[in-house]
């Protein structure tokens, strides 16, 4: 279940990483520090915010492992995201 | 026990109390804060502190504390240097405070309201810059804060004087209509002293301008002025970069950054010759209209 009270991690790509000329930036969830990402990037960050939402996290995990593993440094963002669902969720992944 | 007596200084977007007996401390302040009214020191202040003598008995190396809200936030200077620690002290409490705005490192002057913000890392000339502007006809808003209300996007003044060290302090004082407090040789940060903003700014202190262009400076000394745009996301994220509270905002300071970063341009600019460098910005900022 995503938190009633918060946006979801869908929403937050859509309010806190605008592309702009060309760039996106990512504000990230937990730490609040600032990223600029490419468009591949947050493709992956969409994915991700599906699968969380969805509450199947652990098997884009897998499917990201099989695919051959993450570019660097977007595994953090990318689980950054689960923090904006609650904790009953997260410990059932 | 008595209550020390606050003397209240309204900066424009923030109001600062401090009391102290030091009277070298009051004619510094009168100094460098010409332009004050006497105000009510009991009245509300953001920021309210002491500058309290250490011991009684060192009488050739007395220092001097800064206390807030029952905390000694600094270790001690020398009492001769009161006004520095006043300065850097009220500083970085107003950065601790003044949450409701995001808080850049950044010089800002103005043009009919119009707002050039200079974000900067420390070292990188900002203060000679913003006050060499200001001696060339701008309103100064500021020097070390650039306030940004996330409300609207406006910029309040913070009118305090600017801090100079070493070499920029003969630069600032060479020029036509300087005004600059006593010098205080050798503090933690060199030799500082500070540059007084003229009497309209200072009356201007609460009228805040929009802002038109944002310009990250760099001072290297001899170097060619070169200058370029920055990318819009760049320009967020640098702002960012150079705020005092972006972090303690989270999405408020996120909303703020990047709306700035879409409507203004920023340009990165390094400079060797300061006049140079004024006349560049001229030019950048008339363009950027």
């Amino acid at each position: 279940m995503v938190s009633p009270t918060g946006p979801t991690p869908g929403d937050w790509l859509q309010r806190y990483c605008p592309l702009i000329d060309g760039q996106f930036v990512f504000l990230n969830p937990l730490s609040w520090e600032t990223h600029l990402l490419t468009e591949s990037a947050v493709l992956v960050l969409r994915e991700a915010a599906a699968s969380i939402e969805e509450n199947r996290f652990d098997a884009f995990l897998d499917e990201v492992a099989e695919a051959g593993g993450w570019p660097p440094g977007l595994e953090f963002l990318a689980r950054s995201l689960t923090t904006l669902v609650d904790g009953e969720q997260e410990a059932g992944q | 026990m008595t209550t020390p007596l606050y003397r209240l200084l309204d900066v424009g977007a923030a109001r600062i109390a401090v009391a102290s007996s030091l009277e070298a401390f009051h004619r510094h302040l009168d100094a460098v804060y010409p332009h004050q009214e006497v105000v009510d020191g009991a009245a509300f202040a953001d920021v309210r502190m002491s500058l309290r003598l250490e011991s009684r008995w060192r009488l050739r190396t007395r220092q001097v504390e800064l206390w807030s809200e029952g905390q000694r936030a600094f270790e001690p200077y020398p009492a001769r240097s009161a006004l520095p620690l006043f300065e850097w002290g009220g500083n970085w409490l107003l950065a601790q405070r003044l949450n409701a705005y995001l808080l850049l490192h950044a010089g800002v002057v103005a043009r009919d309201d119009q707002a050039l913000i200079l974000p900067a890392e420390p070292g990188s000339g900002k203060s000679t810059l913003t006050c060499a502007l200001h001696l060339a006809g701008w309103r100064f808003l500021s020097d070390e804060f650039g306030v940004v209300d996330p409300e609207n996007d406006e910029v309040l003044p913070m009118l305090k004087p600017a801090a100079l060290k070493n070499q920029s302090i003969e630069v600032i004082g060479a020029r036509p209509g300087a005004v600059i407090g006593p010098v205080f040789p050798k503090t933690r940060k060199g030799d500082v002293a500070h540059f007084v903003p003229d009497r309209p700014s200072f009356e201007a202190r609460h009228r805040r301008a929009r802002p038109r262009l944002i310009v990250f400076p760099r001072y290297q000394s001899g170097a060619p002025l070169r200058s370029r745009r920055i990318p819009a996301a760049q320009a967020a994220l640098r702002v960012g970069l150079n705020s005092f509270n972006y972090q303690v905002l989270g999405p408020v300071g996120f909303g703020a950054t990047t709306r700035l970063a879409q409507s203004v341009r920023a340009h990165e600019l390094v400079y060797g010759d300061l006049d140079e460098a004024v006349a560049h910005i001229e030019t950048l900022f008339r363009d950027a209209g």
